[in-house]
């Protein structure tokens, strides 16, 4: 399975790309909403991951694009983010998240959660 | 800024069209600190382009005060969030001493923040503050201070970095490898070799990458030792960065493992173990270097570049017997053999004749073509009778490259079968081959007949022969196209009779023999008297060529005949001689050219000018 990882952050988007590998899927990475977007129209993935602070354009506000555009909307979305709170929880899950993951993660809840979130779908 | 137009832009930052409320924005950072406030309230405008515009003012205006009052903005919405970290990442040193305020905080996600904006900005960070980091209790935060150690590279904490090393989070370890390893720190390589070994693949994967990126000889010898006891994924990594580090001749032991990496899907791994492969000079690699390049499909043109790749690679590991075994293997791909066989030629194999002989009858015709190609390479007396064989060949390719080769060796042998191959072959660029073979082979006996040859061999003749005479005799010949050729050639001789031809010939009733021998002085820089009267030829190129060999021989001497032609009814002829002055400069030069400084033709003046200038 394809899986896109959007975070701005370099070692976080390796070890999750190490981790998705492990697992068996075959890792897309971008470094923001905006990049992701660009991305998608080249790659057709299964899921993605995305954290919720990164600039140019945030997780919320990339869930909520890709939500509302009929070629991406049935791709299932995950949160996955530093911020173990409920507040951003419900804001992401508003959004039009499918699920939403506290870091650090392992590799087997990951790879776990890639297998439920796929199913679904 | 004023107050009534502050207050004006800050009464717009409420304004319904947002493009009013954006220009507000923008607007305020030309402003001073009283536009702080209103520029902090705008990032939470509903506008994503008022939110943008509100951060660059904040940047724009800078300081301590918008340092200060950008933080609280840290603890709102995602949006707001990420414009306070570009802000304070932005200002840079100013931010650092509200930074450390935030180390204590309660909040998880604070702490992570400052830690992450200090070694981004890493400017004036006092790192012992950052040191408790290592001991937080979320491991996001802990895991933040590894990466931020790791761009401030200070030597001081690497010992934290190498505890860091066994965190009980896989992040926090993974995070302090990618530290060390921008660090370079020799220091940490024992540490991190023990992650080698131990539970987590990715952890071991990750150590292994980092050993790669420190050039120390302990973490060469930790990755081969590392090498010998790994699975395989884990262990191409270590042999990536054995690579990385310069993998030596003798490292031998490596060989099957690369040639496992070279069957990989990953065209990265396959490039990596080519060069390794190479380095080693593994012979037993050569066949499945030259399958993979028989098996690439050439209409993408990345893998032309990947041919090329394996081609210098097989070049640098085989030798002329490990060809050879290969040659009788049957299932190698046709571009793999043919590969194979132009090797056999850069080597110079000279025990890989026969078989080549036997290629030259191949039903492949680029196999035919490369076993040409390669015995021109090896050029050895022993092929001569298979290459003239060869000159029956079907494909005129091939038959190129044997007389090419027969030329090589000089072959007597070979002189008939080649004059009696022209003498029929349909295709000119072989009949030019031959022609220059027989003038190297036998030149006397070749041109012993000339005047009988047809037409093609004259021309071919006239382009290759030295023999002085021989030229001026086709420069009279019955064919204007011979005598063309003959004409050209006559410049580059270096003799007076020659010379004397193209004089005559510059007054000959036939405009192309006059344009043939002006243009062939003008080429090889000489000058004949008739020169004087060509450049008032009726032809403007015949008037153009002269005043080039002219200007190239003895310009200084004859300035006058460049300024007359800068008054010529063609703007060719008045270029030539604008070239020509221009070269030679001077006050006369600058005279003759600035007494067109108004001709009538717009290119004239504007090249006149520029010449002018720079006399």
């Amino acid at each position: 399975m394809k899986i896109m990882v959007v975070d701005d952050d370099k070692t976080t988007r390796k070890i999750l790309g190490l981790y998705l590998k492990g697992g068996g899927h075959e890792p897309v990475f971008a470094e923001n909403g905006l990049d992701a977007i660009e991305k998608l129209a080249v790659n057709e993935v299964d899921l993605i991951l995305t954290d919720l602070n990164m600039p140019f354009m945030d997780g919320i506000e990339l869930t909520r694009t890709l939500k509302t555009d009929h070629s991406f909307k049935d791709i299932p979305l995950v949160m996955i983010t530093t911020e173990n709170d409920e507040a951003e929880r419900s804001k992401a899950m508003a959004a039009g998240a499918n699920g939403y993951l506290v870091k650090p993660i392992s590799a087997d809840t990951l790879n776990k959660n890639v297998k439920n979130f796929t199913k679904k779908n | 800024m004023n107050k009534a137009r502050l207050e004006k832009l800050k009464e717009s930052l409420n304004h319904t069209d947002v493009s009013r409320r954006r220009q507000a924005a923008s607007m305020l950072g030309e402003g001073d600190e009283r536009a702080i406030y209103p520029l902090i309230t705008a990032l939470f405008d509903q506008s994503l382009a008022v939110q943008d515009s509100a951060a660059q003012s904040l940047i724009k205006i800078g300081g301590a005060a918008v340092a200060y009052m950008t933080i609280p903005v840290l603890r709102k919405e995602a949006s707001q969030r990420n414009a306070a970290l570009l802000i304070l990442k932005d200002l840079g040193e100013v931010s650092v001493p509200f930074l450390y305020d935030l180390l204590k905080d309660r909040d998880d996600d604070m702490r992570k923040f400052a830690v992450d904006l200090l070694g981004d900005i890493a400017v004036g960070v006092n790192y012992e503050l950052l040191i408790p980091m290592f001991k937080d209790e979320n491991a996001n935060v802990r895991a933040a201070t590894c990466r931020t150690f790791g761009l401030l590279n200070v030597e001081e904490g690497v010992s934290h970095l190498k505890e860091a090393l066994s965190d009980s989070e896989e992040w926090v370890a993974f995070a302090a490898l990618e530290a060390l390893g921008l660090m370079e720190s020799e220091d940490g390589v024992t540490s991190i070799t023990e992650l080698c070994y131990g539970p987590s693949q990715v952890l071991k994967f990750a150590a292994f990458e980092t050993l790669g990126n420190i050039p120390s000889q302990q973490s060469k010898d930790a990755l081969i030792e590392c090498t010998k006891t790994t699975d395989f994924i884990t262990k191409s990594a270590a042999i990536k960065s054995l690579i990385r580090h310069g993998i030596e001749p003798g490292m031998a032991f490596l060989g099957s493992d690369l040639r496992v990496m070279l069957k990989n899907d990953d065209w990265e791994d396959k490039l990596t173990a080519i060069s390794g492969l190479s380095t080693i000079k593994d012979k037993d690699s050569l066949y499945n270097l030259l399958d993979l390049a028989g098996s690439l499909d050439v209409s993408y043109p990345e893998n032309e570049e990947r041919i090329i790749i394996i081609k210098n690679a097989v070049l640098n590991i085989a030798d002329c017997s490990s060809l050879l075994s290969l040659l009788d293997v049957n299932n190698l791909k046709f571009r793999g053999m043919a590969i194979l066989v132009e090797t056999l030629g850069k080597l110079k194999c000279v025990e890989a004749i026969d078989p080549l002989v036997k290629l030259l009858r191949s039903s492949l015709r680029d196999i035919r073509r490369e076993a040409a190609h390669a015995l021109v390479e090896i050029a050895d007396e022993r092929c001569v009778d298979s290459l003239i064989e060869a000159l029956s060949d079907d494909d005129g390719h091939v038959r190129k490259q044997s007389i090419y080769a027969l030329r090589k060796l000089k072959s007597k042998k070979a002189f008939l079968p080649i004059l009696d191959l022209i003498g029929k072959d349909t295709y000119e660029d072989v009949v030019d081959e031959g022609v220059k073979a027989l003038l190297s082979m036998d030149s006397s006996k070749f041109l012993h007949k000339a005047d009988s040859y047809p037409e093609n061999f004259k021309i071919y003749i006239a382009k290759y022969a030295q023999e002085t005479e021989l030229l001026l005799d086709l420069s009279k010949d019955n064919s204007k196209t011979v005598k063309m050729a003959a004409i050209s050639r006559l410049g580059s001789l270096n003799e007076e009779s020659a010379y004397n031809r193209l004089s005559e010939l510059l007054k000959d009733a036939d405009l192309e023999l006059r344009r043939s021998s002006a243009m062939a002085l003008s080429q090889y820089s000489v000058f004949v008297d008739g020169l004087l009267s060509a450049v008032r030829d009726s032809d403007m190129w015949v008037r153009f060529y002269a005043l080039k060999a002219i200007a190239a021989s003895k310009g200084a001497d004859y300035i006058g005949l460049f300024a007359e032609a800068l008054r010529d009814r063609e703007n060719l002829v008045v270029m030539g001689a604008i070239d020509a002055l221009s070269n030679l400069g001077g006050q006369d030069a600058y005279e003759a050219l600035y007494s067109i400084k108004y001709h009538s033709d717009d290119a004239i003046r504007q090249r006149v000018e520029e010449v002018l200038q720079t006399l």
